[in-house]
């Protein structure tokens, strides 16, 4: 097969994170922004490590964060999750993925469609900007999903191959969506000239369950008042579970994060700087294309973000001795029960059950729901999660509307007064 | 139904009998429904073309396809749903809080768009609204594996719907009301194809109205009136002496409201094809996908997995845009389309993202003029819309 090799996103995007890194090492105390800190080595790293191996002539597969990265690790192969690298560049880069929402724009996509999606779709309208060798992703779990990963195939002539994710997760769910997977190895295979290696997909495999027990102890510790963790963690995590699946960065990051929560409730202290007056709970997502948000929620706020949609997970380890067939079987569960798939690609009593159950887990005096512009299914049903937070926890919920990638929709100053009025209400 | 009938009788139609006919696409104007009510009889309403009708069909009931064009406010649906939901699911919700629906017996949803899906969940969770709700997991790619899904789900329904209301359907009556909807589907493609003619015999409004009643009516009593239709069509004078200014195809999101298609037709142009749900897509008959070694199967459910999943084309299907494209390209063909009117409403991404490559294909590769227009469900700016038509049609002109 012919590679592509144009990857300036992910040079850019390791160039900005070393300098972000070396800022914050040089200039900031020891103790402070530890959660960044081990962000940034995590991100760089493997950041250095994708460039190096597509530039000794890895393919690249682009992703979906919905997808178990883990299974494109049985081929000498690198995988992008296309929805982190779309929000990442807009968090990390000095004008964000502006410049990339605006091209797909220009080539007619929908100004409401998900920027999630749509900044890559602008990186690849940009000549001699990014390419990838073949796309791997499931159908799910919305229409944005559905719809862009077509821009691909049809408009860039990427050859676009997709798991199809079924609405019931139930067991003939997972069994139909395990097979899907199996399919799609079979069909990356042929593309990529290569025959899986399904010991280096235990390996890969290996990294994301030992990763999973920290992340289990992080969710326990963080039910501590006050919260041990910066708010930070939450648009960090969301990252980290596709763009680290797989790779022993992933472990390392959960494992520093759960010693840092471990020692803070030990010796009964806060994250730096944050004065908690207020625990709040978001049902969806944290914002991503402002990297200083969470801290101006903990240091000037005082209000913490406990937990987002993105950083709790229902789902268990796939077990060491598992055979092949119970490794997809695990992935396929692991994947419809991931956050956001889990409570986006089904019926709307998860998405409410699972957020009834954390605002109790960790015990917050109130809720905030980021109406993404992109995500019609999540902001259909905001309303009647507001009903049954009020209804069965006696929990406010705040709704701001705005586009979690662009700030152009609503400004990151429109949304602090926005949640700075919400949290005058609640004292 | 019966009166209705009695008062018919199996005379010719006439004009007169041509525009009641077609007057029934609105609630109120719609006899059979009120005959059908009045006799004790159940209606289940749903949503989208993959739906397997017949089943509802076999079960002695009437499937009615939910439309919100009467709706006037979105008062009710607005405190539940988000201004990000496209308007055609605003109005419907809408309606359905305000009694307008209350003859349904049963509400069938699937997955079909995010919008439509989240409708089964807000419902459920309305402490008022009794009415039984169905779901249909669809899949979102043709395969052999899905082809099954599809055929345990039409299963899976059909026994919750005898459970639901404790009655019977047996595979004799789901094979009569397949053979019955195939004939359906024929008549609808004869009705349709009279659109090829360079001098149709009914304008793009009309045969958006014939679309509507005939998911709003049972189709043994459809199948009768659609012959009617079809003999005093092919009767019928031609409407013009003259040419049309422009014959178009429309595309995108589902339309329900005629007066759009008669905005399109106002500058002396006619709408002469379509690749939308609620219009062809949810009759053409040839199944596009079957699995591998597929045969033709006495099991009648089967048969309904072609006639759904095999056979509706809409950019929910993920692997198939080709075979999109290429349906377009032969409707051009056929029904000399002079040009394409791409629509979709606002905040609907299936049809938004899919018409921004349709858009650069269809002026690349088949060279024809296309429109791109935004648009609500409902029908606001018609000055500006009515604008951009002429502007197009004048377009089509300077090229002929
Ligand atoms: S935010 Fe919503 S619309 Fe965007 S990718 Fe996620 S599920 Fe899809
Ligand atoms: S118009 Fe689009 S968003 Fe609205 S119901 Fe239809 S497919 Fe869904």
């Amino acid at each position: 097969m012919k590679l592509r090799r144009n990857i300036k996103p992910l040079v850019l995007l390791h160039e900005c994170g070393t300098t972000m890194l070396e800022l914050v090492e040089g200039a900031i105390a020891k103790q402070e922004l530890q959660v960044l800190r081990s962000y940034f080595r995590g991100l760089n790293s493997i950041l250095k490590e994708d460039i190096d191996a597509i530039n000794n002539g890895a393919p690249i597969i682009g992703t979906h964060f919905a997808f178990p990265a883990e299974l494109f690790y049985c081929f000498d192969a690198v995988p992008i999750c296309f929805e982190t690298l779309s929000y990442l560049s807009s968090a990390v880069l000095t004008n964000g993925s502006e410049d990339f929402y605006d091209a797909a724009s220009n080539f007619g996509i929908p100004y409401h469609a998900c920027t999630s999606q749509k900044g890559v779709v602008g990186m690849t309208l940009k000549p001699d900007y990014f390419d990838v060798d073949a796309i791997a992703i499931p159908t799910a779990p919305c229409d944005n999903t559905i719809g862009m990963y077509q821009f691909f195939s049809e408009a860039r002539n990427i050859p676009v191959i997709a798991a199809d994710m079924p609405y019931r997760h139930n067991e003939r769910g997972y069994k139909y969506y395990a097979q899907e997977l199996r399919k799609m190895v079979d069909d990356l295979a042929k593309i990529l000239h290569q025959e899986p290696d399904y010991d280096k997909l235990r390996k890969a495999v290996s990294y994301s369950s030992n990763s999973i027990k920290y992340q289990e102890e992080i969710n326990n510790l963080r039910a501590a008042t006050p919260c041990p963790l910066e708010s930070m963690i939450n648009p960090m995590g969301a990252c980290v579970q596709n763009f680290f699946a797989g790779r022993p960065q992933k472990e390392t990051f959960y494992k520093e994060v759960a010693e840092l929560a471990r020692d803070r409730v030990k010796k009964g202290v806060k994250a730096p700087g944050m004065e908690e007056e207020i625990r709040s709970y978001w049902p969806y997502m944290s914002i991503f294309f402002s990297i200083e948000f969470c801290e101006w929620m903990d240091r000037e706020l005082n209000m913490s973000l406990v937990c987002d949609m993105f950083n709790h997970f229902f789902f268990e380890p796939i077990k060491e001795n598992a055979t092949v067939d119970e490794m997809f079987e695990g992935l396929a569960k692991q994947s419809m029960e991931y956050p956001m798939v889990r409570q986006s690609e089904s019926f709307a009593d998860v998405f409410l059950d699972d957020t009834l159950f954390l605002a109790k887990k960790f015990n917050v005096d109130c809720a905030v729901f980021t109406a993404h512009i992109g995500c019609k299914q999540s902001v259909s049903v905001i309303q009647i999660l507001k009903e049954v937070l009020k209804d069965e926890l006696g929990i406010p919920l705040l709704t701001i509307e705005l586009d979690i990638g662009d700030k152009r929709l609503t400004s990151i100053e429109t949304i602090k007064k926005r949640v700075r009025e919400f949290k005058k209400t609640l004292l | 139904m019966e009166a209705y009938e009695a008062y018919r009788g199996y005379l010719n139609m006439d004009k007169g009998d041509f525009n009641r006919f077609l007057s029934m696409y609105k609630v109120d104007n719609n006899t059979f429904l009120t005959d059908w009510k009045n006799n004790g009889k159940k209606v289940i309403g749903y949503y989208c073309s993959y739906l397997p009708e017949e089943i509802i069909h076999a079960a002695g009931m009437l499937p009615y396809r939910i439309k919100g064009v009467e709706n006037v406010d979105f008062i009710k649906s607005d405190a539940i749903l988000s201004r990000f939901n496209c308007t055609y699911v605003r109005s419907t919700l809408n309606l359905i809080l305000n009694q307008k629906y209350e003859f349904l017996d049963g509400l069938l949803i699937a997955n079909t768009c995010d919008h439509v899906r989240r409708i089964y969940d807000v419902l459920n969770y309305q402490k008022d609204f009794k009415t039984p709700l169905f779901f249909i997991s669809l899949p979102h790619l043709f395969s052999n594996e899905g082809w099954n899904w599809v055929k345990d789900e039409i299963y899976l329904f059909r026994e919750s719907l005898m459970k639901s209301y404790n009655l019977k359907i047996s595979d004799d009556d789901t094979k009569n009301a397949v053979i019955l909807y195939n004939e359906n589907r024929k008549l609808m493609n004869e009705i349709g194809s009279l659109r090829a003619n360079r001098r149709p015999p009914l304008t793009g409004t009309e045969f958006s109205k014939i679309c509507l009643v005939n998911s709003s009516i049972r189709k043994d009593y459809a199948n009768k009136e659609l012959k009617k239709v079809l003999s005093y069509l092919k009767s019928r004078k031609e409407l013009k002496d003259n040419e049309y200014r422009a014959r178009l195809m429309v595309i995108g999101s589902s339309i329900d409201n005629p007066a759009f298609i008669s905005i399109l037709e106002h500058a002396n142009s006619i709408v002469i094809a379509d690749a939308i749900c609620s219009q062809s897509r949810s009759f053409l008959e040839k199944m596009v996908w079957k699995p591998e070694g597929y045969e033709k199967s006495s099991d009648p459910i089967k048969e309904l997995v072609g006639a759904t999943y095999g056979r509706v084309l809409c950019p929910r299907m993920m692997n198939f845009h080709k075979e999109r494209l290429k349906q377009i390209e032969e409707l051009v063909r056929k029904h000399k389309v002079d040009g394409v009117v791409l629509q979709r409403i606002e905040f609907c991404d299936l049809h938004g993202i899919e018409n921004s490559f349709l858009q650069h294909e269809l002026k690349e590769q088949l060279d024809v003029p296309v429109l791109n227009i935004d648009r609500e469900y409902f029908l606001g700016d018609i000055g500006r819309l009515r604008t951009r038509v002429e502007a197009f049609i004048e377009k089509i002109e300077r090229r002929k």
